[in-house]
């Protein structure tokens, strides 16, 4: 599947693990939001490309489910699941939720 | 057809919220950054599960903050033992609210014999909410071992005299830039005198709401004292001072004010108002809950006058109308983050709208009571950061 630069965007953790993102969902992050958009003396803003070194693979998974989750579930009516976060995983999803504003 | 729109909880609230649940699972919180500890202790303590364990958990992350927002159901010996290991060189936030129960002068002594060697340096911000044991006394030994103490909050402290605040002056006279008393409803004019008037050379911030023997001259005293000095007052429910008279020698004599807190102020006239508007515009935050005798045009010109505004409060300024809000959302579109209008009935649901839509850095609206107020406004609204308060839909406003 074709996806050109402008519609997705690369989110890549602390061991490398490259996660391909629809641009649209990953802008659910003000952090990403920011970073991307013209104008910001970001290098990530050039390239679609976002260095996370803090957050690790199994942490950005469920970072990227929670973006397809929002983007889905955003004004529409009410959601008939709720994200579920994994009591192991909260603490660093908690660290890695406020870094990205999401 | 409906305009319900639904936006799922926040990341940050869901995982929160986990962790919540499962903190008897959490073995150690070091490691965590200051905010985010600081949130998790808000969230553990609005669902009553800061117990004990938990209070050893927060105080045993080895760093230079503890912050436990409801100390009720923590006991003397369990306190003691937290803040007797406290990492004394790193210390700069102590913040225990409701902490009357395990508060008493006994830990407090401990406290001060176990940091009283090496001292607390860096210990900036001490905040005992609610201290309703502590005397005297055990003021004194919560602020002996720390020299540079810039922000002291002693809120409902019902024990505390003149002697009290006198080892306020000593020990933090000179640092202090930070004081509230709020709530110590028995302090009259002679016990803080001393205190307010003839010391705390630096004095920036002071909250005396809820004092309310506390007279008008006494209030001008302490703004001529502090002048330029003073950039944050609260004076809210000071009963016997708030009047038109002392506002105006207030605004006189503090034109540095960037924050006035004048809730409860039942008998202010428009007469204050034109002195807010003639003396604040450094005003970043004004607070009108209950000034019930304002009309919409002595508000309205208090709006013109403060460009700068951030945060106001027209709770119960029953004559707001209209021509307020519409002001409001013009002079402050660019700055507004924070508007309580609730039990205002006299402004249409398309003005507040209105403002919604032009002060595109609104994060929080209450409108309780506010009837005219319907789900076109709370779910037809574009600005998504706006959390709205006090509308049966919205739930009960968790801060």
């Amino acid at each position: 599947m074709a996806s050109n630069r402008e519609m997705a965007v690369k989110l890549v953790s602390a061991e490398g693990f490259e996660f391909v993102v629809d641009r649209h969902a990953a802008m659910v992050s003000n952090a990403v939001k920011n970073m991307l958009s013209s104008g910001m003396p970001f290098r990530e803003g050039a390239e679609g490309v976002i260095n996370l070194p803090d957050i690790r693979a199994p942490i950005l998974e469920k970072v990227c489910q929670y973006m397809y989750y929002k983007l889905r579930w955003t004004g529409t009516s009410e959601p008939t699941l709720e994200f579920k976060v994994n009591p192991a995983e909260a603490l660093e999803l908690c660290m890695a939720s406020d870094y990205l504003e999401i | 057809a409906s305009l319900r729109r639904s936006r799922p909880r926040r990341l940050f609230d869901l995982s929160i919220s986990t962790l919540v649940e499962h903190v008897d699972a959490v073995e150690s919180l070091q490691g965590v950054p200051d905010q985010i500890r600081r949130r998790y202790a808000e969230a553990l303590a609005e669902r009553r599960r800061l117990s004990p364990d938990v209070l050893r958990l927060l105080g045993g992350a080895h760093t230079g903050e503890l912050v436990a927002p409801d100390c009720s159901a923590v006991e003397d010996d369990d306190l003691r033992n937290v803040i007797v290991g406290l990492d004394g060189a790193r210390l700069d936030t102590l913040e225990l609210e409701h902490v009357g129960r395990a508060l008493g002068d006994s830990v407090a002594a401990s406290f001060a014999a176990a940091h009283s060697e090496s001292g607390l340096p860096k210990l900036a911000t001490i905040r005992l909410g609610g201290a309703y044991r502590l005397s005297d006394d055990g003021v004194a030994a919560m602020l002996s071992p720390a020299p540079c103490l810039r922000s002291l909050h002693l809120t409902a402290a019902c024990r505390l005299t003149a002697k009290g605040l006198a080892a306020v002056q000593t020990h933090a006279g000179e640092s202090l830039t930070s004081l509230d008393l709020s709530h110590c409803y028995h302090l009259g004019d002679s016990d803080v005198r001393p205190l307010l008037v003839e010391g705390l050379s630096h004095l920036e911030k002071l909250n005396l709401s809820g004092l309310e023997k506390l007279s008008g001259t006494l209030i001008a005293d302490i703004a001529d004292a502090a002048g330029t000095r003073l950039k944050f007052f609260d004076l809210s429910d000071c009963n016997s001072a708030l009047c038109d008279n002392t506002v105006t020698k207030l605004l006189g004599a503090c034109t540095a004010l960037q924050s006035l807190r004048l809730d409860g102020g039942v008998a202010l006239t428009d007469a204050a108002a034109s002195a807010i508007a003639a003396n604040g515009r450094r005003l970043r935050e004004i607070s009108l809950a209950r000034c019930q005798q304002l009309s919409s045009a002595a508000v309205t010109l208090i709006i013109k006058e403060t460009p700068d505004l951030r945060s106001l409060s027209l709770n119960t300024v029953v004559a707001v109308d209209d021509a307020t809000i519409d002001t409001l959302a013009t002079v402050t579109a660019r700055n507004l983050t924070h508007l309580d209008v609730s039990w205002c009935l006299e402004f249409s649901e398309d003005a507040l709208g209105l403002l919604t839509d032009k002060c595109r850095r609104l994060k929080r609206l209450s409108v309780w009571g506010c009837r005219q107020v319907t789900h076109r406004l709370i779910n037809g609204h574009g600005n998504d950061a706006l959390e709205i308060v006090g509308h049966h839909s919205c739930g009960l406003g968790k801060r």
